[in-house]
């Protein structure tokens, strides 16, 4: 039945566009609430990438509701970055740092999704960004550094900043947390 | 980070299926200001292309009832003088007195009856009928004499080519080059021979000319003119030849020259001219 439905997409059918839409909104909202950081930005991205999906259905050739799934994905993504740039913002950065060492998080952590989510949104926008895009998303460095027009080296250096920025936050979180119930390590 | 700590935290992030609490925003919230944007958008769109193909409709319709209010068949009648017609193609008909012509401009198909001289200049086919025949004709300029009351049509080529249709067979039809005419005499001949009238052209032009002319044809033209009876006391006199240039196609002026050239009387009646006279001798 779904796939009589993504058919109906192509005939830019109103009822197929709605079941998908509240099928994936959901997934497609915390995408970019994880980018931009807030409700409003991120509900005014979500339809500008939903429309943009729609409108250009013609380029989803296949893979069913999985692969549709992950084709609206990446333009939603891609709607975040551009909402982002249109924003702001020339980043710089020290390159010097993006050869210091990589921090590890706090291996016996282990927070609920929810709470991960909500930490990575709390990153500054810069780091949050290309932590969404090399860590969630599975990009490399050289793919951010296109993407965001910067270099690799400074996409290194955000990404470590966004760790050490993490880090502290679970850390502080964790600490929160064992004080408020007693736990010990 | 290392490697697996990043795929448990991108494991984590995507097995989030619902919206945390602080989350105001709902599926059914967005995909009502989904549709309130983008069909609103798409409301415009419709709006606007409905206001350019209403322009465009009612510009149709302006342009063909201004088409359709232009006169497509167009029809004239000469009296006594002479009518020039010029056509919007830059073509031009000019009347003699004494014809009737209907113009069809679409079509090109022009139905004359009288005399007609046709300085046609562009590559449109006209196709013309008379009382005589039918012919086609462009880019050129032709005299077509053809009256109802007269048994046969001339048709004098002046510069192009001009086409004699055949309501037979088209292989039956007959070119007449410029300087050339034609007699047409409906169901018996067509007789093409090289233009010797000279003043074929005279009740346009208004004038004559004469170049060791024998009379007969002097007073045939004038009848053809003006329709002027002249009749000869003595049958030589018709062969006698006059050379003359005339700014006017009057029958007095000829006929006044003509009886000095040759010291000839006239004798009037009602309905004929009678010249007297001995023989050519010239005085």
């Amino acid at each position: 039945m779904e796939e009589v439905l993504i058919a109906n997409l192509y005939r830019h059918d109103l009822k197929a566009q709605e079941y998908f839409y509240k099928k994936l909104a959901n997934k497609m909202f915390m995408v970019c609430y994880r980018y931009l950081g807030n409700e409003l930005d991120a509900a005014e991205v979500l339809n500008d990438g939903f429309y943009k999906a729609f409108s250009q259905i013609h380029s989803f050739k296949s893979g069913g509701v999985p692969g549709l799934q992950a084709w609206i994905r990446k333009i939603v993504v891609n709607e975040c970055l551009q909402f982002l740039r249109r924003k702001k913002k020339i980043w710089y950065t020290n390159e010097l740092e993006a050869l210091s060492e990589q921090s590890t998080l706090l291996a016996d952590v282990d927070f609920e999704a929810e709470e991960y989510f909500m930490l990575i949104k709390e990153l500054p926008e810069t780091y949050r960004t290309v932590f969404n895009l090399f860590v969630i998303e599975g990009y490399s460095h050289k793919e951010i550094a296109e993407m965001l027009l910067i270099t690799e080296n400074t996409s290194r250096s955000f990404l470590l900043r966004a760790r050490e920025e993490l880090k502290r936050n679970i850390e502080k979180k964790d600490y929160e947390i064992r004080t408020r119930y007693k736990i010990t390590r | 980070m290392k490697l697996e700590q990043d795929i448990k935290l991108r494991d984590k992030v995507f097995e989030l299926d619902h919206l945390p609490k602080e989350i105001r925003w709902t599926a059914d919230k967005g995909w009502n200001e989904y549709k309130r944007k983008n069909y609103q958008k798409r409301s415009q769109m419709v709006l606007i292309w409905s206001s350019i193909a209403a322009i465009l409709i009612f510009g149709i319709f302006l342009v063909y009832n201004e088409y359709r209010n232009y006169p497509r068949i167009l029809q004239f009648r000469s009296e006594k003088g002479t009518r020039d017609i010029l056509l919007n193609d830059g073509n031009k008909i000019y009347l003699n007195g004494s014809t009737s012509i209907s113009i069809d401009l679409n079509e090109y198909k022009v139905e004359v009856n009288g005399e007609a001289y046709f300085d046609l200049l562009t590559q449109r086919e006209f196709k013309i009928s008379s009382p005589h025949g039918s012919y086609t004709a462009k880019k050129c300029s032709f005299n077509l004499r053809s009256r109802l009351e007269e048994e046969r049509a001339i048709l004098s080529v002046t510069d192009g080519e001009v086409i004699i249709k055949s309501d037979k067979d088209d292989n039956l039809d007959l070119i007449v080059e410029s300087n050339n005419d034609a007699n047409i005499i409906p169901r018996i001949a067509i007789v093409k021979a090289p233009l010797i009238d000279k003043n074929y052209l005279s009740w346009k032009t208004g004038k004559l000319h004469f170049e060791n002319t024998p009379l007969y044809m002097v007073f045939n033209k004038l009848k053809e003119l003006n329709e002027t009876n002249i009749e000869v006391s003595n049958s030589e006199m018709k062969y006698c030849r006059i050379s003359g240039d005339f700014n006017t196609i009057s029958s007095n002026e000829v006929i006044q020259k003509i009886l000095e050239i040759f010291n000839y009387k006239v004798v009037n009646s009602d309905s004929l001219i009678l010249i007297q006279g001995k023989g050519c001798e010239k005085i």
